[in-house]
């Protein structure tokens, strides 16, 4: 088990910030034909408020799985996940629902745009799940859009984009209905430097700017530089020290 | 954009697909409606058969005729209030295939057994004052285009007249409509005067009884006494409800009901595999999708709901477009121009055919459904 916290530079350190996620021992095994494949081994972590983070590793590390854990997209076989001090798995399976439809948004490598809905309609959707009238969630996803750069590409369906605008069009999904936490699973993993830059600059914005939680994933030390506080996993163990 | 345009946007996703599914519903329910209106034509009678109505007929063959005399003996059995006869005239107008019935009868007695063949009066006077005088039926009058006045030849294949002539001609004074949809209003009817006295042989013998039963709950008790009445006669008869002899008649190809039934099975089991199959492929190829609405908060009940609407959407599209093409196709009327005079959709169908649809939609889609509602999202955005 690994502790893994710092001080990011900045007027204002974690620590007078409440904390948001804790990560207490987490372990998460999978069963394969091969027998239990152990992929986070006593993982702790504590994210606070207004934090940008950056996690990272080499494919095939954990990253993703620990992202999916703490975004109460998995279960964790072992440990504790709290959000705001409370234990998230203790809740339900509709209760994790809940949460993940209004306290997280997740923004993907690949974007997981719906491919036949406009830039407007994909950005709406997280908005019209939490059963928010059609007019209110399209005035959201204006405004999200409006963030992200994209007014002018609202009516065009993610094949009419680059990687980079898609990827703007994503963000604006995650942070639609204003959500606590952003998770990002490799944001930048799939873009050139200069449209992965776009993003990052973007993410940091919502983070200084909007006081947006940012838990960020990513195999690239470049991409991590955007973060003001770095972990490393690696083997299923989390450090505050690149791995050599 | 709401969660409806989420369907329709899947089932435009993958149009050829989409559309070749349709298309094998849509054959499917139009040949649905077919068989259900083939088989109301060649049951044709049985629903709209009188329950108060007995046949009585030669209890050896309906080929075997009966004494005309029977008639007022059936009328003196308790429990019957009225019996009147019909005999298979059996002729051809023009060519044999343009068959249809023609029955020689006492007018008023056959239209008072009969309430449901409109005539007008003025129609019934007249052929009470024309021997030679005979109505036909809507559907055959349209058929050959026959109106009031038109003297009508029918070549006999039975009953020869006037020392060997096999040519009989009647003048058609009356049109008879049906008082319901499935009313066979394709008999030709004259006069049993007429024909008795003319031909040549047979005289004083009629081919079966139609028999009125003062009460309806007493029609099998009925039958039972007439068929005792004549026993150890010459001529024993066969007496039935009018359901249970058109029936009879009409499974003399076989049981029409069960074969419609085995070939609409075949051709349903297929459709659900096809749409089935769409729908499974739907599922699979959509899975990140499914997981990422998961992730921004769909419930696996939310999950479920989308894929069986869009299975139910699939169905009904194809299946209401197929009963209505049907529907269409049977209303502009009998396919074999003359074999199948009573053919139309029948309502009680039409509602099947929506229940069909509805459980084609459940049945091909429930699988997937449950597949994509289980979907652990974790699992699926791993394999993206």
């Amino acid at each position: 088990m690994s502790e893994a916290a710092f001080s990011p530079p900045g007027p204002a350190s974690p620590g007078e910030r409440p904390e948001l996620a804790v990560a207490e021992g987490v372990e998460k095994e999978y069963r394969t034909g091969a027998g239990t494949l152990g992929v986070l081994r006593g993982v702790s972590l504590t994210v606070h408020e207004a934090e940008l983070v950056a996690v990272v590793g080499a494919s095939g590390v954990g990253k993703s799985t620990l992202l999916h854990v703490l975004g109460a997209l998995d279960r964790p076989t072992a440990g504790r996940v709290l959000f705001r001090g409370e234990d998230l798995f203790a809740r339900s399976d509709a209760e994790l629902t809940r949460f993940r439809r209004h306290e997280v948004g997740f923004v993907f490598q690949l974007y997981n745009l719906l491919a036949d809905f406009s830039a407007l309609e994909n950005a709406m959707l997280p908005a019209l799940v939490q059963r928010r009238p059609a007019a209110e969630a399209r005035r959201l996803a204006e405004e999200a859009l409006r963030e992200v750069g994209l007014t002018e590409r609202s009516s065009h369906r993610p094949g009419e984009l680059s990687g980079g605008e898609q990827q703007r069009v994503g963000i604006a999904r995650g942070i639609v209905t204003d959500p606590t936490l952003i998770l990002c699973d490799e944001p930048t993993g799939d873009l050139d430097r200069k449209s992965g830059d776009e993003v990052l600059d973007l993410l940091q914005a919502l983070n200084r700017q909007h006081k947006k939680t940012i838990i960020m994933v990513t195999h690239d030390p470049h991409a991590a530089a955007w973060a003001s506080r770095r972990l490393y996993l690696d083997k299923g163990q989390l450090s505050t020290e690149p791995v050599v | 954009m709401k969660f409806g345009g989420l369907v329709w946007a899947n089932l435009r996703r993958r149009k050829i697909r989409t559309l070749l599914t349709l298309l094998s519903i849509l054959v499917a329910f139009v040949l649905f409606g077919y068989l259900s209106a083939i088989r109301q034509a060649l049951a044709q009678g049985v629903d709209v058969a009188g329950a108060d109505r007995l046949v009585v007929r030669h209890k050896v063959s309906i080929i075997q005729f009966l004494p005309e005399n029977y008639e007022s003996q059936i009328e003196q059995i308790p429990g019957v209030a009225e019996a009147v006869h019909a005999t298979w005239f059996g002729g051809i107008y023009q060519k044999p295939s343009n068959f249809f019935p023609q029955l020689p009868v006492k007018p008023e007695e056959y239209l008072r057994m009969y309430p449901e063949f409109l005539l007008s009066a003025e129609e019934k006077a007249r052929w009470l004052e024309t021997r030679t005088g005979a109505v036909v039926g809507r559907a055959t009058a349209e058929r050959f285009g026959w109106k009031v006045g038109d003297r009508v030849p029918i070549q006999a294949t039975i009953w020869t007249h006037g020392g060997g002539k096999k040519t009989w001609e009647f003048d058609i004074v009356g049109i008879y409509d049906g008082a319901e949809q499935g009313t066979d209003t394709t008999a030709f009817l004259f006069r049993w005067d007429f024909f008795d006295e003319a031909r040549d042989w047979g005289r004083g013998e009629v081919g079966w009884y139609v028999v009125r039963v003062a009460d309806p709950d007493q029609a099998v008790a009925v039958a039972r006494r007439i068929d005792e009445e004549f026993a150890n006669s010459p001529a024993e008869t066969k007496a039935e409800t009018e359901g249970a002899f058109v029936q009879a008649f009409a499974e003399q190809v076989g049981n029409i009901g069960a074969i419609m039934i085995a070939i609409l099975a075949a051709v349903f089991f297929t459709i659900l595999l096809v749409a089935g199959n769409t729908m499974a492929y739907s599922v699979r190829e959509r899975t990140g999708e499914l997981a990422v609405l998961k992730a921004v908060g769909f419930t696996d009940g939310q999950v479920l709901g989308l894929v069986l609407a869009e299975a139910l959407a699939l169905a009904s599209l194809g299946g209401l477009l197929g009963l209505g093409l049907g529907w269409f196709l049977i209303s502009l009327g009998d396919p074999t121009h003359g074999a199948l005079p009573i053919f139309y959709f029948p309502s009680r169908d039409i509602v099947i055919g929506a229940v069909l649809v509805i459980a084609l939609g459940v049945a091909a889609g429930i699988l997937p459904a449950l597949q994509a509602g289980r979907l652990r999202i974790a699992d699926a955005l791993r394999r993206l």
